[in-house]
């Protein structure tokens, strides 16, 4: 784990496995300030969602985020990571994944997951706030969803030729409980030509609350690739839908 | 509460729930707006450890002095019959897939149309998955809250039993979206619905779910898992 220019000196991988093979869980992206500012955009988020607001607190919060915001725009665009492409380098992937919709420290829409492996099982904790309520006081099913891809995802990493979701089945059996640690476990379950199989559970205690199946297909070709040329060719679609989150035209 | 939000109800579908409101909501709308663009920048932004440092700090003022001024909500009332319109509204204004003022939520929007139901919704960087794309997650989770809105049709609401997603090609980002759902049969207590979404006219990705309408029971098992869990 040598290059890490071009990123802030606070930033440090830390080694979990003895292992010169880059793998998304061999090392841990150690970022404090990073981690406060995505954990303090949850904590409004969740607050957002709890309180009763009047008028006089919205406003007063609405301009706060005016001012906020507004220096914001005025920064200059992160580099874009290269984080699953064959040229990427070990920084750009943990810089990619901190920044995953769903386990990203400083994605402030990540509650965000922790997965690890352990021996052949995948293992992951993740606890939601009022935000994710869908059910009153449980857990959205499409965030339970949105947990599986991203745990059967990261267990079908262990099989020769992990790839992209190509299906997940979801069966809920048990409403998912908000502000209680869940639990997660999956594992890949082998593979057939391009496909790779996954199953996982999500636990709080000894209960299963949900389980999946998912069936995973390994691109052909240099697909990363592909999609990241076409990521960089939509760097102008980005810049006008940034305008259009301020001034949304429904 | 009262004094800001204008709540007009339309009772030409009332078995709608997402339909049978309309809300006049400019100061909810906008906070929303503006959450959806702090989360936006933070993740697109190159920011150096001073900034990140003053941004943290200013958040907190923000996060604290709002916290202060507001009341905790009460959640309890939407599962009882004396919930109010504004309950109901409010709730769908927190959703975190549809709500506009829950930052999570891109958010979707959905309307019955013809015989089935129509939604749209565009995503931004925050939800990227693959690059340029939406994360699978996100797409799987789209379908659990539209399917939801679609299985009103039936004329009886439950939960998610089952979701079958199948991806067809990735889902880009920063793109409009367009998603058809429709409502296929009941079985018993089962809701059987399906849906689509489509970018640019190309299917990207297809989904079945079976929705399982509560008996009194589940419905008093709810209330009970809330009331033990569900506190911050």
């Amino acid at each position: 784990m040598k290059s890490m220019e071009g990123v802030r000196s606070d930033v440090s991988l830390r080694k979990l496995v003895d292992s010169d093979e880059v793998q998304w869980n061999h090392y841990i992206l150690e970022d404090p300030a990073g981690r406060a500012l995505g954990d303090v955009v949850r904590k409004l988020f969740h607050q957002v969602a709890l309180r009763d607001a009047n008028a006089r607190s919205l406003e007063d919060l609405a301009a706060g985020l005016e001012r906020i915001v507004h220096k914001l725009e005025a920064l200059p665009p992160r580099k874009l990571q290269r984080g699953m492409a064959k040229r990427a380098t070990d920084c750009d992937v943990y810089l990619y994944e901190s920044y995953s919709p769903l386990r990203g420290i400083l994605n402030p829409i990540a509650p965000p997951i922790q997965i690890w492996i352990e021996g052949e099982t995948t293992l992951g904790s993740v606890t939601f706030d009022a935000a994710y309520e869908g059910p009153p006081g449980h857990v959205h099913g499409g965030y339970v969803a949105a947990v599986f891809d991203e745990l059967l995802g990261a267990a079908q990493t262990l099989s020769e030729k992990p790839g992209f979701t190509g299906t997940l089945e979801i069966r809920y059996l048990a409403p998912t409980p908000l502000y209680r640690e869940l639990k997660l476990e999956g594992r890949c379950t082998g593979s057939e030509g391009r496909k790779v199989f996954a199953e996982g559970k999500i636990y709080a205690g000894e209960r299963v609350l949900a389980e999946a199946k998912g069936i995973f297909i390994a691109p052909s070709g240099n697909a990363y690739e592909y999609l990241e040329r076409q990521r960089e060719q939509t760097a102008s679609a980005r810049e006008t839908s940034a305008n259009s989150i301020r001034n949304p035209s429904t | 509460m009262h004094e800001r939000v204008k709540i007009i109800r339309r009772d030409v579908a009332p078995h709608l729930p997402w339909q049978s409101f309309a809300i006049e909501d400019p100061l909810g709308d906008s906070v929303g707006e503006s959450l959806r663009a702090l989360a936006e920048h933070v993740v697109r932004a190159e920011l150096d450890s001073t900034q990140i440092a003053d941004l943290t700090r200013e958040l907190h003022t923000l996060t604290e002095a709002f916290e202060q001024a507001s009341p905790q909500r009460v959640r309890e009332r939407i599962m009882g019959p004396e919930k109010t319109d504004e309950d109901v509204y409010r709730y769908i204004a927190f959703n975190p897939i549809r709500g506009s003022m829950n930052p999570l939520a891109a958010p979707l929007r959905v309307w019955a149309e013809g015989d089935g139901v129509r939604g749209e919704v565009r995503f931004g960087s925050a939800y990227e998955g693959p690059p340029g794309h939406v994360h699978g997650g996100h797409v799987a989770a789209l379908f659990d809250d539209f399917l939801a809105c679609v299985q009103a049709l039936s004329g009886t609401r439950g939960f998610t039993g089952t979701l079958e997603i199948r991806f067809r090609a990735p889902t880009p980002l920063h793109t409009n979206l367009r998603l058809e759902g429709r409502f296929d049969q009941k079985e018993g207590r089962k809701i059987l619905t399906r849906g689509a979404i489509f970018a640019n006219e190309v299917l990207t990705a297809e989904a079945l779910g079976t929705f399982i309408a509560p008996t009194p029971e589940h419905i008093e098992k709810l209330r009970r898992s809330m009331q033990e869990n569900a506190k911050p």
